[in-house]
Order: structure tokens, then C-alpha cells, then sequence
């Protein structure tokens, strides 16, 4: 990435980074699975969940989600934790993810569109 | 519930580790409106107005630390962010940084451009190993785009940003002796004044804030002194990060308005107390801070309402305490931490805090009388006095509220020889009820002494001479037949 030079320039390139940021106006895009990874998170196994997470993505051929990484939301009695956001605009929080859970998670939450009730901590509008 | 994430805005909904992610969320938003649309004294005056306080424990205004560290003389000036976050059970500032690394090293971009400085330096724990990565990987990504470096967005305004490590000395929290450290010298403080804001960091002025201090600047640039000053009470305005931890169900971290209540914290956002145990009291501020007993709950908090009742602010830190924590215990628990930690520079402190450590070393042995508790006042409030820097003029602090609120406990440990929570191991006898005890064996086979002696299926003893306290039996009894005194 080139420096940018002036003001100008950079407001245009927000208007890049939000619309790339923002999921509800993406087309081909349904997902964006946000995995806990502060020190905390790590520490509660959050890494194995987004490997799992990543490697399922490219065996079962998923196109429509993707898996990041994020900081800590301060539910540390539930980590590790997953946010599924999605381009309807709402938010799902599970708690106390394993890889197990992880791939229930993508087989019936992306692939099937039906939320795991039983393992949700909270839901909300994407923030 | 009663949360508002401001320093934490962005932990939890970006990714940290992309700058874009970042800028989408208005990042460097804050840097660009300052460097070309307000003058370095409009942006100290909105900061003073907005009614922003040093988050790290001592609420100076940072908006006047800012504006003194202008006026200062001198041909060059630093900025620092102090991340050496020591207290046990805290970890806001480590969060901030692991979450939003950015939201840091633009606020300390804007506080350079307030106050004329060209070079910043983030003061972080070793221990803080992924923090300390996505720090540098992010002012790499910054430097590369022309957010911070020479010449930023083509203005005449450079800031360059490094890291400094610490080694993990507590004391290093404090101003002065993280500026000795930087220097490469020991971490030990120096008197005040001259205050880092006119001679600091290689004697130059040098202004010092706390990461959550940093993490709350962008918003209120963005959105105005006066959106920040509608929140939180009248002196102490915005929000407060805190870590709950202890005998709280849902431990981790919160953003809460200042003002609101202890009570609204542990059982609205907090989840209450673990097993709907009673509650008996809350430790904030750290190894510098008091227990707040249960009749404070309804207290709205701040700096001053918590300075007011012997506690303090802190960094955030809030340990919830139940009816099985032994209050002279913990006293002993957060003396001996700064204990360990003082650096030794000044006589009151480093002998003082070790004699008080000694005298409630002897009350939860039993030895206790109450002229102890009457010296221990004392003795604290000579240390708080005489000290030379922040860590001993507050480490008397657990001692001495919770002399202040829970004296009838101190009372029991030196009068009647009684721990009354069954903490202290030198003050409880564990005996066999000749009643309920079933003769299992259990006990006896699990004793790692072993000092229970009885035939099966017949009432068990345990040989008091011998017993070293370690409550297994208590915990492994099916039968309430161990009683705990």
C-alpha cells in the first residue's frame, strides 16, 4: 500500500476500508465469523477453534463466510467465544466453543441457516 | 444492562491485526480533523472541556497534564503510554492493546500534536508478549500508509512511535521510575517535583497517560467535549473500564458510566455472587486501593466518591470478595505483593510496609493482641505519609480500610483466636462429629498426613497434634461430619 498524501485521500480510502468493512453490502458474502483471540481468549482454546474453523471453510468448500480473528469483548466467564455476524445484519454470540462446536456451528448455523439455540450467549445487531 | 463501550469500542468488533478494519470504524479520523482543522491549544481546550481524567489510577485531568506539558519549556518533547499494568487481577489495558492497538497510537499521534512532541514511547509489560506484537505490526502498517512517521498525510506535522519494554517491576507503574527505566537506569522513582510534564524523560517534558486514557481520546475528538461531559457524574465524567474478578459469576471485563453503583455492577452486569453467597466486600484500586464493605453499595462511583471512604479509582481492577474471604487474609495477601515489589529507595516503605507485613503475619497466627491493631494504624499512616512515591504512600491502603470496616474481624482473629471466615490455617481446628460420621474411611484414606485414626464403620479422630489444617477431609466428607472451627 502506497502512503496516502493528503486529506482528500484518505477520506476516499475510508469510504474503501467501511465498504469492505461492512457485510450488509456485500453480495456474495453471508458471513463473517469473528473468533475471540485476545491473550484470554488463546488461552481458552480459541486458537484450535479458528484453525478448525479455517480448515473446514476450505474442505467443505464454504464460500459464502469467512473467519477472523478479533480482540476481547470482556465475556471472559464464557470464552471462548464466536461472533457470527451476518449480512442480514444481526449478531449471534456463542459461548464456550469447541472445535466440535465449531463445526456444528458451520454445518447447521451457515450451511443449514439454522442458529444452535442451546450454545448462544447473547444476540444483537452487528456492531 | 448499563454498559457504554467507549475505550472499548472497538475490542471484540474489528480485527487488530488490520488497519483497515480500523480506519472503516473512523479510525485516524480523529488525527486527520486535528492536524487540519484544529490548532494544538483547540485541541487541549476540548480535551480539558470534555473533563477527561487519567485513567491509570491517580485522575489527574488529563486535558491540564496536556496543557502544562505545552507551556513547558524545551527544545523537544515526549509523549508517553504507560502500559505496565501490575495490578493482580487487572487486565483492561492489555485488552485495549490486544484489541485495538490503533486506537492508542492515534490518540498519542494527537496528544504529540497538542503538545509538541515529535516522538512517543509505549512503556510495555514483557508479559504482555501478543500485545507488544500486534503493537509493532501496528505501527508498521501506520508508518506505511502515512499515518504516523514523518510528514503525516503530507502535513508538517511527524510523530514517531517506539516501544520500551519493562521487566515486570510494579514500581515501574509509577511515573517516575518508568521513566528511570526507559533511561536504561534502575526503575526507582525521584522526588516531585519537578513532575514529568516539565523535566521527564531525558529531562525534557514529558506528558504520561495511561492506555485507556489514550483509548478514550479519539471519541471525544470525534464527537465533541460535550457528548464526553454528558456522561458519568459531575466531576468524574465518561467511562470506566473494569475487570471483575473473584467470587463473581460473570468474571471479565465491563465499560461502565461513572456514577454507577457497586450494586448495579455486581448483580446487573456482574451476574451476582457465585453460588447467591453473601456479599461482603469489594476490592478496587488494587494492592493501592481499600475494600469497600456491603454498606456502600448504593454508593454512585468515581475518584471521589471512592478517595472519600479510604478506597481509590485504581486502574479498575475490582475483586469481589464473599462471606468466605477472610478480610485480615487479603490485608496480608496485597501487603505482602508490595512487599515483594518495593523498590527499596526510601526507609518508610521498605521497612515499614515490611513491619506492618510482620504484624499481620502475627495476628492470623494467633498471636495477635490489640495493641497490634492499634500500632498497625499507626505504623500505616506514618508509611502513607513519609513515602517517596505512589507505591508506598498508598500501600498501607488495604490495611488500613479494612481496619476501618471490619474490625470486629481483626477483633476475633486477636482476642478470640478465631478466624471467623476459617481462612487462617493457625486459627481453625477441624474435629470429627461422633454424631454424623459414618466411619467410611474416606477421610482417613485421603489424609496426605495421615492423622485420622478410627475403625471402618466407626466414628473416626483426628489427632489435632498432628494435623497440618489442610481442610481435605472438610472437602471430601459425604456426611457434613467434619466440622470446621
Amino acid at each position: 500500500m502506497n502512503k496516502i498524501k493528503n486529506y482528500e485521500e484518505f477520506k476516499k480510502y475510508q469510504l474503501e476500508c467501511s465498504a469492505s468493512f461492512d457485510l450488509t453490502s456485500s453480495k456474495t458474502q453471508n458471513f463473517m465469523l469473528y473468533v475471540g483471540m485476545a491473550t484470554c481468549g488463546i488461552a481458552a482454546g480459541a486458537k484450535e477453534v479458528f484453525d478448525t474453523l479455517n480448515s473446514e471453510i476450505i474442505s467443505k468448500n464454504i464460500k459464502n463466510a469467512k473467519v477472523t480473528s478479533t480482540g476481547c469483548l470482556g465475556y471472559c466467564y464464557a470464552e471462548p467465544v464466536i461472533e457470527v455476524r451476518s449480512s442480514t445484519g444481526i449478531s449471534t454470540f456463542y459461548a464456550g466453543v469447541t472445535p466440535e462446536l465449531a463445526i456444528k456451528i458451520l454445518d447447521q448455523h451457515i450451511i443449514g441457516g439454522t442458529p444452535l439455540e442451546a450454545s448462544i450467549l447473547t444476540r444483537g445487531d452487528a456492531l | 444492562m448499563k454498559s457504554i463501550r467507549i475505550a472499548l469500542r472497538n475490542c471484540g468488533v474489528i480485527n487488530p491485526e488490520r488497519i483497515q478494519d480500523y480506519i472503516a470504524k473512523d479510525g485516524y479520523l480523529a488525527l486527520s480533523k486535528v492536524i487540519f482543522e484544529m490548532s494544538p491549544d483547540k485541541v487541549i481546550e476540548t480535551i480539558k472541556k470534555s473533563g477527561l481524567r487519567g485513567r491509570g489510577g491517580g485522575g489527574f485531568p488529563t486535558g491540564l497534564k496536556w496543557e502544562i506539558t505545552r507551556k513547558s519549556a524545551g527544545d523537544e518533547k515526549y509523549i508517553i503510554c504507560n502500559a505496565d499494568e501490575g495490578d493482580p487481577g487487572a487486565f483492561m489495558d492489555r485488552s485495549i492493546l490486544e484489541g485495538d492497538p490503533h486506537s492508542v497510537l492515534e490518540a498519542m499521534a494527537i496528544a504529540g500534536y497538542a503538545i509538541g512532541a515529535n516522538h512517543g514511547v509505549i512503556y510495555v509489560r514483557a508479559e504482555y508478549p501478543l500485545a507488544v506484537n500486534r503493537l509493532k505490526a501496528s505501527i508498521e502498517q501506520a508508518e506505511s500508509l502515512g499515518l504516523l512517521g514523518n510528514k503525516i498525510l503530507g502535513s508538517d506535522f511527524s510523530f514517531n512511535i517506539s516501544l520500551s519494554l519493562g521487566a515486570g517491576a510494579f514500581v515501574c507503574g509509577e511515573e517516575t521510575s518508568l521513566i528511570s527505566s526507559i533511561e536504561g537506569n534502575r526503575g526507582e522513582p525521584n522526588v516531585k517535583p519537578p513532575f514529568p510534564a516539565e523535566k521527564g524523560l531525558w529531562e525534557k517534558p514529558t506528558s504520561i497517560n495511561n492506555v485507556e486514557t489514550f483509548a478514550n481520546v479519539c471519541p471525544i475528538i470525534l464527537n465533541g467535549d460535550q457528548w464526553f461531559a454528558s456522561i458519568g457524574t459531575e466531576k468524574s465524567k465518561g467511562t470506566k473500564v473494569f475487570a471483575l474478578a473473584g467470587k463473581i459469576n460473570n468474571v471479565g471485563l465491563i465499560e461502565v458510566p461513572m456514577g454507577t453503583t457497586l450494586r448495579e455492577i455486581i448483580y446487573e452486569v456482574g451476574g451476582g455472587i457465585q453460588g447467591g453467597k453473601a456479599f461482603k466486600a469489594a476490592q478496587t484500586g488494587g494492592p493501592s486501593g481499600g475494600c469497600i464493605p456491603a454498606q456502600f453499595l448504593d454508593l454512585p462511583i468515581d475518584y471521589d466518591s471512592l478517595a472519600s471512604i479510604g478506597s481509590m479509582m485504581g486502574s479498575g481492577g475490582l475483586i469481589i470478595m464473599d462471606e468466605d474471604n477472610c478480610m485480615v487474609d487479603i490485608a496480608k495477601f496485597y501487603l505482602e505483593f508490595t512487599v515483594d515489589e518495593s523498590c527499596g529507595k526510601c526507609t518508610p516503605c521498605r521497612i515499614g510496609n515490611k513491619r506492618l507485613f510482620e504484624k499481620l503475619q502475627r495476628i492470623t497466627r494467633g498471636d495477635g493482641t490489640l495493641h497490634t491493631l492499634d500500632s498497625m494504624k499507626e505504623l500505616g499512616d506514618i508509611v502513607k505519609d513519609c513515602s517517596l512515591c505512589g507505591l508506598g504512600q498508598t500501600a498501607p491502603n488495604p490495611v488500613l480500610s479494612t481496619l476501618r470496616y471490619f474490625y470486629d474481624e481483626y477483633k476475633a482473629h486477636v482476642v478470640d483466636k478465631r478466624c471467623p471466615s476459617g481462612v487462617c490455617a493457625s486459627l481453625i481446628t477441624y474435629s470429627v462429629d461422633q454424631e454424623k460420621c459414618t466411619g467410611c474411611t474416606v477421610c482417613a484414606r485421603n489424609c496426605p498426613v495421615p492423622c485420622i485414626s478410627g475403625e471402618r464403620k466407626m466414628p473416626h479422630l483426628i489427632d489435632q497434634a498432628r494435623c497440618i489444617k489442610c481442610g481435605v477431609c472438610f472437602d471430601k466428607c459425604r456426611f457434613d461430619a467434619i466440622v470446621k472451627k
